[in-house]
């Protein structure tokens, strides 16, 4: 089994009082003991053992870890439980038990090349006229993502508006930009997320650019890390950086100037894969302090605390009740800090936050790529 | 994992739960009702891994309010079956652990701060609330409530007070039940009792001691109001090394004769002063918190003991360390964590934390090593931490290996029990300080109260008749 590999992982987790319980984002919602990231060790590490999964458990490897982190940042033991829940469900998706949700997500993706099954002719639908009038090769490629596009295409509109205004010589996948592959990966879905991984490192090699820019953490972990990890490199020389970090160099260089104040009161969630997966936390924090006119305060969790939007893991697929309460969590730390904006810097969380704040008068949801382009 | 076949019984239960609960608070689940058999206590935790065969409980309910609480007890005393109340689980005596199956009430869902009064110091909480939340959302405002149990991040405030706990900083801010004003407490028949949140009274006995240290047994408590201290201005460590226990136990009884009261004063024997320290003799790490010159003023006192009983001083770091480090042995190790029986070993390793005066410390640290350490398998060492004017608590740290089976596991961890509360009440101690007694100790409570356990066994049977609140512990009738 594939849980073979997180063995020692699962039977000391197995041991250990529930140290992370008070920050796991699935158990601060639902308060039970069967969704603590030990118990969840606990039924991978008894499934192991007995060589396969009883049907009950695995909406439990599915529905209950966002792989946030945040247990494995809390463990001094250095246990990071959503990668033992990655490989139950490779197991479960090899036993043919995967839950319907995740085979969904794994058809959307084949055959529409998105996790949300939208049409893939809509897939620049919403920045077709700037994506239309790009060319073929460029220096810099712009990642998008699905969620982006799909979701929040506003974040792509505002990243080729800087690009522009920046004057970098910049780009998309003209040839069709596919998925990163990682809703594939949190499904179970190993060899087919290999296989998309494939397909983007060709897009990437096909526009010859040397830098590639993501505004989605999770596209940039995969094409960054976690493709190198199964096996599958990058063309030679090309550099992966968020849209974040990438900011910071056109500021510093004078490329990029911003001069309109953008008068808001604003704090700053640290998206999982960009903060704990990733550790960068201060460009974001750089870039949006120095924009002119702007407030920021932290939230009382940041950094490496930050709590998760509840989107990671796959659960918006498949828990998406959980999601919706687990990003109230959030919502509530930005409103006790009074901020405006609750900026982020992922389409992910972005989403999770708005289903909270699209109601609410005093508080709002953006992406630091959008304050940016309110800023030039 | 088969469907266990219902019986019209429970299902009639289950509906009843349900209608007082809604359907999302009420779980016959057969992994849910897998992930509560249990607490970490060596019987709740370790062995059910090693296959022995527990009971699952037959629902878990999470009330989120009084109310609830009071119905559902009021629906197992129709049905007369056992409730055992369940917070953080992260008891290690197996106060939590559901011996008759039955209804488990988690009452983490009840987790509210209700008022933080920062003008009187009090913060009102429901008491499903984790520890470190509680200290968090005070931390913000500046406050503390002082109460850092190594579990405070699995452990709850229901947990804390029905199991009697303290934490690290106990010698200046008290266990938790000199941390309680007032609470609100759920009694076994369904009604709802509260004891005023005042300073202190004179109107007759202090009825939170009733509940507080009652493990489930009495009732359900579901409010507290608590003492909040702000944010101490400075914490400050300092480590010594005695030439031996002797010397650092006299100068443990001058630091608190003084009237000098430290966060924590920690000693450890010879053989953990070796095994944690690499040092010969005893060392002891003390802190103190509150406002600068205060702190610096004890620190300046605490030296002159320390030379009076020949220490040597070893400076900030040590004690930094531990503070920094101090929850450090919870976490899973590969070996070395009493817990972390596994599979492949056989390993029997718990401790009795027991308390009195400072002659009966030094007399039971002596008579307890020796008398232990004549169990095959057994290894001893010691620390001692949670002092008072009159004495303190001895936590040996022992742990077992070799036994042959698992049923030989259990009888050693019984047979080191006896033996230790033996010498415990022989020298007049307490057998526990603050883990509470659970399934480890409750067969030694007729002797920890003599006659008077009587009394506490007819309040038991008065408050609840059915004998349906966590059947099994205290030491109070079985099933």
């Amino acid at each position: 089994m594939e849980l073979q590999k997180v063995e020692r992982l699962a039977r000391l987790c197995e041991t250990c009082p529930k140290m992370c319980r008070h920050v796991c984002t699935t158990h601060v919602v639902t308060r039970s003991e069967a969704d603590t990231p030990n118990e969840r060790s606990s039924i991978a590490y008894r499934a192991l053992l007995r060589g396969y999964f009883f049907p009950e458990e695995a909406p439990y490897m599915y529905e209950k870890c966002a792989t946030c982190g945040l247990c494995l940042a809390w463990c001094e033991t250095g246990i990071d439980v959503g990668e033992i829940m990655l490989a139950a469900r490779v197991d479960l998706v090899n036993a043919g038990m995967a839950p319907a949700a995740a085979a969904a997500v794994q058809r959307n993706v084949q055959n529409q090349g998105n996790p949300h099954g939208e049409p893939a002719s809509e897939r620049y639908a919403a920045i077709m006229d700037e994506f239309q009038a790009l060319p073929n090769t460029a220096e810099v490629l712009y990642y998008a993502g699905c969620d982006t596009l799909y979701r929040q295409p506003e974040i792509a509109k505002a990243a080729l508006k800087v690009l522009r205004a920046a004057g970098v010589d910049h780009t998309m996948i003209k040839s069709g930009e596919p998925c990163c592959g990682e809703p594939l990966r949190l499904m179970g879905y190993i060899e087919d997320f290999k296989a998309t991984a494939r397909k983007v490192m060709d897009g990437i090699a096909e526009t010859r650019a040397r830098t590639v820019v993501c505004t989605c953490p999770s596209c940039l972990r995969m094409l960054k890390e976690v493709y190198r990890e199964h096996g599958i490199e990058a063309p030679a020389g090309v550099e992966f950086l968020h849209m974040s970090e990438y900011l910071l160099r056109l500021t510093a260089s004078g490329q990029l100037k911003l001069t309109t104040p953008v008068h808001l009161k604003t704090t700053y969630h640290d998206p999982c894969d960009l903060g704990r997966r990733q550790e960068i936390y201060e460009p974001p924090r750089e870039v949006l302090t120095s924009l002119p006119g702007i407030q920021f305060q932290e939230m009382f969790f940041n950094r490496r605390d930050a709590r998760c939007c509840g989107a990671g893991g796959g659960l918006a697929a498949t828990n998406l009740e959980l999601v919706i309460k687990a990003s109230k969590t959030v919502v509530n730390l930005a409103q006790d800090v009074s901020a405006e904006v609750l900026v982020t810097a992922c389409p992910t969380c972005k989403t999770s936050f708005h289903r909270q704040t699209y109601k609410l008068d005093d508080l709002k949801t953006m992406d630091l790529i959008e304050l940016v382009a309110m800023a030039l | 994992m088969a469907e266990k076949h219902r019986s019209l019984r429970e299902s009639i239960l289950y509906n009843d739960l349900v209608a007082i609960l809604g359907v999302e608070n009420v779980s016959r689940d057969e992994v849910e009702r897998q992930a509560y058999i249990g607490d970490v206590s060596f019987l709740g935790m370790v062995m059910p891994r090693h296959n022995m065969e527990v009971d699952r409980p037959d629902f878990i309910v999470w009330p989120t309010s009084t109310e609830q609480v009071s119905e559902v007890l009021k629906a197992a005393n129709t049905h007369k079956i056992p409730v055992t109340p369940y917070c953080g689980g992260a008891g290690v005596q197996g106060a939590a652990v559901p011996m008759f199956g039955g209804i488990v009430m988690d009452v983490k869902k009840m987790d509210k701060i209700l008022e933080i009064d920062e003008t009187n110091l009090m913060v009102t909480c429901q008491t499903g609330l984790i520890g470190q939340a509680l200290e968090w959302a005070l931390n913000a405002k500046g406050y503390t409530y002082a109460h850092i149990p190594q579990s405070t991040y699995c452990s709850g405030i229901g947990g804390f007070l029905a199991g009697h706990s303290a934490g690290v900083l106990s010698t200046k801010y008290g266990k938790i039940a000199s941390m309680v004003l007032g609470m609100e407490v759920v009694l076994p028949d369904g009604r709802v009792m509260r004891t005023r949140a005042v300073p202190q009274s004179a109107a007759g006995p202090n009825l939170n001691h009733l509940f507080i240290g009652s493990e489930g047994t009495l009732g359900v408590i579901t409010e507290a109001t608590m003492i909040i201290h702000p944010l101490p201005e400075l914490r400050e460590f300092r480590s010594f090394l005695y030439p031996n226990l002797h010397s650092a136990f006299e100068a443990a009884r001058k630091i608190m004769r003084r009237g000098l009261l430290p966060g924590t004063l920690r000693i450890s024997d010879e053989e953990e002063s070796k095994e944690l320290y690499k040092q010969e003799g005893a060392f002891m790490t003390i802190s103190y918190d509150g406002f600068e010159e205060l702190v610096k003023l004890q620190h300046r006192e605490t030296m002159k003991i320390a030379l009076e009983e020949n220490a040597v001083d070893i400076g900030s770091a040590p004690g930094d360390r531990w503070w920094n480090r101090r929850f450090s042995s919870v976490y899973p190790k590969d070996n070395g964590n009493p817990l972390d029986m596994g599979r492949h070993t056989l390993n029997v390793g718990n401790v009795i934390e027991s308390a009195g005066s400072f002659t009966y410390l030094e007399a039971a640290h002596r008579e307890l090593r020796r008398t232990l350490l004549k169990i095959p398998g057994q290894t001893f060492m010691a620390h001692f931490s949670h002092w008072y004017k009159t004495g303190g608590m001895m936590y040996p740290y022992c742990v077992n290996s070799g036994a042959a089976s698992e049923e030989e596991m259990v009888d050693r961890y019984f047979r080191m029990h006896r033996a230790a509360v033996e010498v415990i009440h022989r020298l007049g101690g307490t057998m526990t300080h603050h883990h509470g007694v659970g399934l480890s100790l409750r067969g030694f409570m007729r002797e920890e109260f003599g006659e008077s356990f009587e009394m506490l066994q007819s309040i038991k049977r008065t408050l609840d008749p059915n004998n349906i609140m966590n059947p099994g512990k205290l030491g109070f009738d079985w099933r």
